[in-house]
């Protein structure tokens, strides 16, 4: 008999098995699998391009996914926000859109407690409404603001973009249209409306133009010393 | 040692009643909440987490601080103490169930609660503090049926040890909830899981003593002004001790973060021109919760005040609710710092959140006191908890 393998019952088996799963799942061994792809989709906002009173990109998302506004700011659903800096030494001004940045090492991916928030293999960080409890940690844990709770009954949705009052939601990067080949409604409504501000497509593809000004250009991410990695690139501005 | 059941009294119906009837208007506030959402309360995207679950912390940290006196009577020694073990094990169980009820009717689909267990997700503190408050009700429960019924057993020390370290764990695990968020930099402080851990130490003992007043009415046996002055003199100098820590740690808390030059305008923000923040924490923890319970336990021209352990008592607790109140909300309603360097003129990054609790919300909150209050009546009504304080001299 070889005395360094013994014979395995069963139990051990089923034993090693666990511990081997638990350990696995402690290591993020399962997240490691699922970004074992070719394709990350992102977005590039040039902010040099993006007009001051412009929301062509908010209005698309709005009409998109049917987000209705009941006139309360503070609680009204908003996936996309146009903002307005000032820069503090020069003066400065520069707009940009700020939505969910689709991390890589997403903090609302890491904190929910259902795994509700989940990371697509293709880098989308989407809400499971039928997991959501509502505890409202991923809120919490965003950098960027960028989540936001169902505060009212929802009225007439669209079924390609579920939404459940007492969930939790944020961008898809209209992951319906992306999976239909389509890009995503802000980005076609900004070429259409807008002045072509922001540039789609798979930031992992050396021949994709995303991927070509990425490297390009002195491009930033959104706080990037948090090491979120995230999926939305700006030109044009030093966050 | 003699301790008895609490006959159905006058006082006691009255407490149970009372009790019951905040568990009940907070149920109905949950449903209220949950037919017409969370827009009836005083939520919003910015600030998603409010004074129900401020409550609900405050009930868990103090849940785990309930159980000093049982730690001090099986850990460290302290017979003199021991009368009061079983009870302080009850209201450390009683408090636990109160602040998990609250956590629950705050989420925003409290039905779905369950998924906690069957999505589990290792990586999520939220997650892990779930097992680690279930292995704290297993092992308090056990601790407590052994003080109320074995007292005299030899796995009374063992347990009491366990469970010594296994509050420290589920406080600890209480404050990683905040202080691991690393996009909020005025909660992200390694600072945070030992203050809570101070904070409850300091919390359990007041509710402590609040909740033994309490059960005493409810078994109409008052304490007459010498048992009083007894229980003053042997938790009141444990109490001072404790308050004195967990100011320590906040004021240790603070001055790191006005030292630091990120976090230098939020504590500016906490500590002078936020409106209700720095009221809340000068006059709310500061004044209240430390400088008068400090005074009232240790100047000698206060030795003779009447019930002064009581209100020294009732000082802490709302210092420390005030205490809570800044660390949870302030971090929430102040705009984070997205893009440094520059000034963001749009409303919902650049600028102050308001918030306001409104009636539903405190309801909420307010039903996990109800419930720890009505777990607390039963369990002095059903097993022989509290110490007939005559034959045990407290």
């Amino acid at each position: 008999m070889n005395t360094f393998f013994p014979p395995l019952s069963r139990r051990n088996f089923l034993r090693g098995a666990a511990c081997c799963l638990l350990f696995a799942q402690g290591l993020g061994v399962r997240q490691a699998l699922a970004d074992n792809t070719k394709i990350r989709w992102g977005l590039l906002v040039d902010t040099r391009l993006c007009g001051a009173e412009c929301v062509a990109c908010v209005d698309a998302c709005v009409d998109e996914h049917a987000l209705q506004s009941h006139g309360r700011a503070n609680t009204d659903a908003r996936w996309i926000r146009k903002v307005r800096l000032v820069d503090k030494s020069t003066g400065l001004v520069s707009h940009l859109p700020v939505m969910c940045q689709h991390c890589a090492d997403a903090q609302c991916v890491r904190v929910c407690p259902t795994g509700a928030s989940y990371r697509r293999a293709d880098g989308l960080v989407l809400v499971n409404r039928h997991l959501c409890i509502g505890c409202r940690y991923c809120m919490m844990a965003c950098p960027y603001k960028a989540r936001g709770f169902v505060y009212e009954k929802v009225e007439k949705p669209v079924p390609h973009s579920p939404r459940g009052m007492g969930t939790v939601e944020g961008c898809t990067l209209c992951s319906h249209r992306i999976d239909a080949g389509r890009k995503p409604a802000c980005v076609e409504a900004c070429a259409r409306g807008g002045r072509g501000a922001m540039l789609f497509g798979n930031l992992n593809d050396p021949a994709d133009s995303i991927a070509k000004r990425v490297v390009a250009f002195n491009t930033t991410a959104l706080r990037p010393e948090l090491l979120t990695n995230p999926g939305v690139r700006y030109q044009g501005v030093n966050p | 040692m003699n301790r008895q059941c609490v006959p159905t009294t006058k006082g006691f119906l009255l407490m149970t009643g009372v009790f019951a009837l905040l568990l009940l208007s907070g149920v109905w506030a949950a449903w209220r909440i949950e037919s017409g959402g969370h827009i009836l309360t005083g939520m919003s995207n910015s600030v998603p987490w409010g004074f129900s679950l401020t409550l609900a912390t405050f009930l868990l940290v103090a849940a785990s601080g309930a159980l000093n006196v049982a730690s001090v009577s099986s850990v460290f020694g302290g017979k003199d103490y021991k009368p009061l073990a079983s009870f302080s094990c009850l209201l450390a169980l009683a408090l636990l169930a109160g602040g998990l009820f609250t956590l629950m009717l705050d989420l925003g689909r409290p039905e779905q609660v369950l998924l906690v267990l069957t999505h589990f997700n290792p990586a999520s503190v939220f997650s892990v503090n779930i097992v680690i408050y279930a292995v704290f009700f297993c092992l308090v429960g056990l601790y407590w049926l052994f003080t109320c019924f074995a007292p005299r057993s030899g796995g009374i020390g063992i347990l009491g040890f366990v469970s010594f370290l296994w509050r420290l764990v589920m406080t600890t695990g209480s404050g990683c909830v905040f202080a691991v968020l690393a996009g909020r930099s005025a909660m992200h402080s390694a600072l945070l899981p030992p203050l809570f851990i101070a904070l409850s130490l300091s919390l359990g003992l007041s509710m402590f003593i609040i909740w033994l007043y309490k059960a005493q009415f409810a078994a109409q046996r008052p304490f007459s002004a010498a048992c009083a002055e007894a229980l003053a003199e042997r938790i009141g100098s444990l109490l001072a001790i404790l308050v004195a820590i967990t100011f320590y740690m906040v004021l240790a808390l603070h001055l790191i973060g006005l030292n630091s030059a990120t976090l230098r305008d939020f504590e500016c923000f906490a500590l002078r021109t936020g409106g209700i923040f720095p009221i809340l924490l000068w006059g709310g923890f500061g004044l209240l919760g430390t400088a008068m319970p400090l005074a009232l336990l240790l100047l000698p021209q206060f030795r003779s005040c009447k019930h002064r352990l009581l209100t020294a008592a009732i000082g802490v607790a709302l210092g420390s609710l005030a205490l809570m109140y800044v660390l949870i909300i302030a971090p929430q309603v102040y705009p984070p710092e997205l893009f440094p360097g520059k000034i963001v003129t749009d409303a919902f990054f650049g600028q102050t959140a308001s918030y306001s609790a409104t009636a539903l919300e405190w309801m909420v909150g307010l039903c996990g006191l109800g419930l720890a209050g009505v777990v607390m009546l039963l369990g002095i009504r059903i097993a022989p908890v509290l110490p007939d304080n005559s034959a045990d001299g407290i």
